[in-house]
């Protein structure tokens, strides 16, 4: 009877032991394939971590990520996640280069019970010499430079380049000339830009010109601006392009003036002295957004010609339906080489044509590629060999994409 | 001939008169048009729809001044469907310039809101008031009658000093309300100055009762005491009912809704904010302490807020949805203006986003849907007298000078 | 040396900002931010340029009662009114960007709400009225390219409209089809005979299915700016682009000298 009850004892003890451990197996199973790498492409102190869910994601409650110096620890949480999640990229300001980092990835259930995945590490954060994404923007910038000197070079040696027609930079001595029939000044623009816009430097080489033809007929020239900065290139070209016409005297500092760097009060102010002065001709040339229609519509109510300019895609419509003459985005870069036929400057107007070719060829290639790839990946059905084209193919398209975006 | 010939050259004072009728006379006379409510808006309608009363509401005001047209009705939309439905809001911004506005919704829903129960809030308050000095009677009553019990003097110069407290202290509540129309936090600062000057002098009222007393006639004294306790919970209940009415009636800053203000980085503040709303906004817009706002004891971080919306004009909802969203699981509603709503469709079918107005459009829909036309409502049919004014005078001037081209080739 | 020592700056500059592009290691990496941050200081110092020639300019017209000297007057006072407000409001909270400046009469944000938000608002409206007289000078059906134009432009509008749809789209089968016989009778019968046929078309699917033309227009008009819309917005985009980095290669290079004064 004794011996029973102790035998009982005795198997008690491996039985309650065995349905504790039966509990625990109940519990969740941790995350899987924990992986610590140093964050390519980067400045440093970076680690991205990643793993597979915990097979029983549905009934966890968060997802906990641990970090220590050493694999023993002591482990520190760094951060949670209340939905299912595989990644973090640690780039705590704690984090050192070239310092070794353990990492750890707990689950917690209701009631706080909680599974640890394997140790990952040591991983280490470097800093790297150079982000492979931009492996292409490297290639083109070469490749473009490299078009550029060419042509430069092309066109030194031949003085005959052809460059065709642009109506609105042909207007401008026209223009120019009708203010002077008409005994009004010149209005001319910069829009909302900077100087560091490349519109606005190139309007400045048109502005050179007109200034020029203006003292030559001695026309007044009005220009009001939006940033004081673009109004002192704009005062020095004006004095220049005067001297260079022979006619220093002729030049008004107070024509040249500063309005105010709002839109919107930009475009009431141009548009008073519009309707004050009455120009004759009316030159609308760099960054414009929506007061774009406002200055055409008034300049062209007081009577003026208008020849506009800009690279902003979403006024064009506007100018083009308001405008006599429109520059359409390369037009206006193009006007500094149209109007003074400079050699460097036509050959580079080469080289961006040639690049646009490239650029378009590279377009068509790749969208050929993925079409292919598209049509075959949806009829190839179960036949082999148009499966593993299709295959290849769209590998293929993969990689160009990869190998073109960047980031 | 002539006419044609005029017909292809309008002056355009003529269009611009023209363009001032289409535009003002459809929002002149509200003409009702009928619309379908699209499924976007539809499911952020029923986002907050179901939210239950005293739930927590984030509006995060990402837009400015240039985009008031179309953003301000959503705002104006939903701060009134929050108050309706008893939500409390808190606002706070990633544009300086675009917190104004928002306050000024804010503001606005809080006064229309307290403006159409204030009949009902001014009878609560007059007949708590009533009961108050019904209850003071009652405790003159027994006052007089221990005081008879007792042979005690109890004048009627001793009940007109306690009249006249409980009619001071009545009338200091009704003054504050009338000054402070907007029943801003200062209000119920005054309220709680008042009730608590007026605690203050009926217990020296009631000391100098029994100070007269004190060592002649204990009973006397311990019947004054039991009198006074049972007023003084009276007058408690007085001021409780004042808070239940206003908690009925009324929508008060620091209790219904705050403002945060702004604060720079944006990225920091949305991640920030999954831990603890304090470490980025420890004053609100006015430089009260947050902690002294009744509304933010509860709230702490995105657990507590049930839905977050962005009224944006740039890219400010993607933000929200990648670290908000993403990381903690914040639902998002998004207001936004025409030009940028196509790019979140995505957001909708992943169901990152609960919903989403768009333009002027998705602001009437959901105008019509909480049954408050605003100025989305009203704006819609100018946008469309508008666009038809438009495509007539295109037509117009193209077909006038079809005819004038014939006529022309005919004589040559 | 005047002028080489601006280009010198210039190449140098520009060379090693493109550098960094590519080298994220730091103190590399964050150089294009930091310069940025340099960029808009220095912008905001020139502002005071701007501000002493617009008070001199004005300054000027006031004393010597020019034309139009009551409107400079307008202007200086606007300008330094502005400026006391926000002095006002920093002095009262520490920042002129305080959002309680709202409410209070002369706070710097009540300037902004009851000046700045009307003006731009009137200015931004101004937009609709000019839309409709360039669009009516604009856009008549004089060559193939402008017909088709104003197709496109009209199905937009329409695919926009919350009501009068049907009456549109006939009003645009009218003109197709007056087009048509415009074109027959000057002797284009292709042409002309394909506008009658879609403008008839058009008029005729329309009166038989109204339903299905009030669901679709919005269609019609989302595929109109999705597809040939974009695809020309891009066209230009990739022009325009290219178009910038051979102008800033000429800048660096020294090629294009425009922004220095004597070349």
């Amino acid at each position: 009877m004794v011996l029973a009850y102790l035998t009982a004892l005795l198997f008690a003890q491996p039985v309650a032991a065995m349905q504790a451990e039966a509990i625990q197996t109940v519990a969740f199973r941790p995350v899987a394939n924990l992986d610590a790498t140093d964050t390519p492409n980067d400045a440093g102190r970076s680690i991205d971590i990643s793993w597979d869910l915990s097979p029983d994601s549905a009934r966890v409650k968060r997802y906990e990520v641990y970090r220590a110096e050493s694999a023993k620890g002591p482990f520190e949480k760094i951060v949670e996640f209340l939905i299912p999640t595989t990644s973090y990229t640690d780039a705590d300001t704690l984090l050192r280069n070239k310092k070794d980092y353990y990492y750890r990835v707990d689950v917690v259930g209701k009631l706080e019970s909680r599974a640890s995945s394997k140790i990952a590490g040591p991983a280490i954060a470097k800093p790297q010499w150079f982000n492979r994404n931009r492996l292409a923007v490297l290639v083109f910038a070469l490749i473009y430079g490299g078009l550029v000197i060419l042509y430069i070079e092309f066109a030194k040696r031949d003085r005959g380049m052809f460059v065709r027609r642009i109506a609105g930079l042909d207007a401008i001595d026209e223009a120019v000339g009708r203010s002077t029939e008409m005994g009004k000044p010149i209005l001319f623009s910069f829009g909302i830009g900077y100087l560091t816009d490349v519109a606005t430097l190139a309007a400045l080489s048109i502005l050179r010109r007109v200034a020029k033809r203006a003292a030559q007929y001695e026309t007044r020239i009005l220009v009001p601006n939006y940033d004081p900065i673009v109004m002192t290139a704009a005062q020095e070209t004006v004095k220049q392009a005067f001297s260079e016409a022979g006619r220093p005297d002729l030049y008004r500092e107070s024509d040249i003036t500063f309005l105010t760097a709002d839109q919107f009060g930009y475009a009431a102010g141009v548009d008073g002295i519009m309707l004050r002065e009455k120009p004759g001709t009316v030159f609308l040339q760099g960054v414009f957004y929506a007061e774009a229609l406002i200055l055409a519509e008034t300049a062209h109510s007081v009577g003026a010609i208008q020849i506009a300019g800009t690279n902003m895609a979403t006024q064009l419509p506007f100018f083009i339906a308001a405008c006599d003459y429109t520059l359409i985005g390369e037009e206006l870069f193009a006007a500094s080489a149209y109007l003074d036929r400079d050699p460097q400057l036509l050959g580079s107007l080469k080289s961006e044509d040639m690049a646009k070719i490239i650029t378009v060829a590279i377009i068509a290639v790749v969208s050929i590629v993925g079409t292919v790839g598209a049509i075959l990946a949806s009829v190839s059905g179960k036949n082999e060999i148009l499966l593993s084209l299709g295959e290849f193919v769209n590998d293929l398209f993969e990689t160009l994409k990869g190998f073109l975006t960047t980031s | 001939m002539k006419f044609i010939k005029w017909l292809t050259n309008i002056d355009r004072r003529i269009i611009f008169l023209l363009m001032i009728g289409a535009v003002l006379v459809p929002m002149l006379f509200t003409i009702p048009v009928p619309f379908e409510v699209g499924e976007p808006v539809q499911n952020a309608f029923n986002a907050i729809d179901s939210l239950k009363p005293g739930s927590v509401i984030m509006l995060s005001v990402d837009y400015d001044a240039t985009s008031y047209p179309e953003c301000q009705p959503m705002i104006v939309a939903i701060t009134d469907h929050a108050f309706r439905k008893d939500l409390r809001i808190i606002l706070l911004g990633h544009i300086p310039t675009g917190l104004p506005l928002g306050q000024e919704a804010l503001e606005r829903a809080a006064t229309e809101y307290n403006q159409s129960h204030k009949a009902e809030y001014r009878q609560a308050v007059k007949h708590a008031g009533e009961e108050l000095k019904r209850h003071t009677a009652g405790y003159q009553g027994s006052l007089k009658s221990a005081a008879a019990e007792f042979d005690q003097e109890y004048t009627p110069r001793h009940q007109e000093t306690l009249d006249g407290l409980v009619s001071d202290y009545l009338e200091k509540v009704d003054s504050a309300a009338v000054k402070f129309q907007k029943h801003t936090f200062e209000y119920w600062e005054a309220v709680k100055y008042a009730g608590e000057e007026f605690n203050r002098h009926a217990s020296e009222y009631q000391k100098r009762l029994e100070g007269g007393v004190r060592e002649k006639n204990p009973g006397y004294v311990r019947i004054l005491e039991r009198a006074a306790a049972e007023y003084d919970k009276h007058v408690t209940e007085y001021q409780e009912d004042l808070g239940h009415a206003a908690d009925q009636y009324l929508k008060r800053y620091g209790i219904d809704f705050v403002n945060l203000g702004y604060r720079p980085g944006v990225v920091a503040i949305i991640v920030g904010m999954g831990r603890e709303i304090r470490d980025f906004y420890r004053k609100d817009y006015q430089n009260i302490n947050v902690d002294s706002l009744h509304m933010m004891a509860d709230v702490h971080n995105y657990d507590d807020i049930a839905t977050l919306v962005s009224f944006a004009h740039g890219t400010a909802v993607e933000s929200w949805i990648a670290y908000a969203g993403a990381r903690f699981g914040q639902q998002i509603i998004g207001g936004v203006t025409g030009v940028v709503a196509p790019d979140l469709y995505p957001y909708l079918q992943s169901g990152q986003l609960a919903g989403l107005l768009g333009g002027l459009k998705g602001a009437s829909e959901y105008e019509s849907l909480i049954k408050k036309k605003g100025l989305a409502s009203r704006g819609m049919p100018a946008q469309s007298t508008a666009h038809i004014l438009v495509i007539l005078l295109i037509v117009i001037g193209s077909m006038a000078e079809f005819a004038l081209d014939i006529s022309k080739r005919r004589e040559t | 040396m005047k002028r080489t020592l601006p280009l010198i700056i210039t190449f140098l500059a520009g060379v090693f900002v493109v550098v960094t592009f590519f080298i994220p290691r730091e103190p590399f990496g964050s150089l294009e931010q930091r310069m940025l941050v340099w960029a808009s200081i220095l912008g905001g110092f020139t502002l005071l340029l701007g501000i002493d020639s617009l008070i001199k300019h004005h300054g000027r017209k006031l004393a010597r009662r020019e034309k139009d000297w009551f409107y400079s007057l307008v202007t200086l006072l606007g300008l330094f009114g502005t400026l006391a407000a926000g002095i006002v409001t920093w002095a009262k909270y520490g920042t002129p960007l305080e959002l309680a400046s709202l409410n209070e009469v002369g706070g710097f944000f009540w300037v902004y709400k009851w000046v700045m938000v009307p003006l731009q608002g009137t200015m931004f409206a101004l937009l609709a009225f000019f839309i409709a007289s360039a669009a009516y000078r604009a856009f008549r059906a004089r060559t193939f390219d402008a017909t088709l134009l104003l197709i496109a432009a009209i199905l937009v509008m329409i695919g926009r409209l919350s009501m009068g749809v049907i009456p549109a789209t006939l009003v645009l089968a009218v003109l197709l089809v007056a087009a048509g016989i415009h074109r027959l009778l000057i002797r284009k019968p292709v042409f002309g005979a394909i506008l009658a046929v879609l403008g008839v078309g058009l008029g005729a699917l329309v009166l038989a299915f109204p339903q299905d033309a009030i669901r679709l227009a919005p269609q019609v008009q989302e595929w109109l700016m999705s597809v040939p819309q974009t695809a020309a917005r891009r066209g230009i985009l990739i022009g325009v682009t290219l178009g910038t980095i051979a102008m800033s290669i000429r800048i660096i290079l020294g090629i294009e000298r425009t922004y220095i004064s004597s070349t």
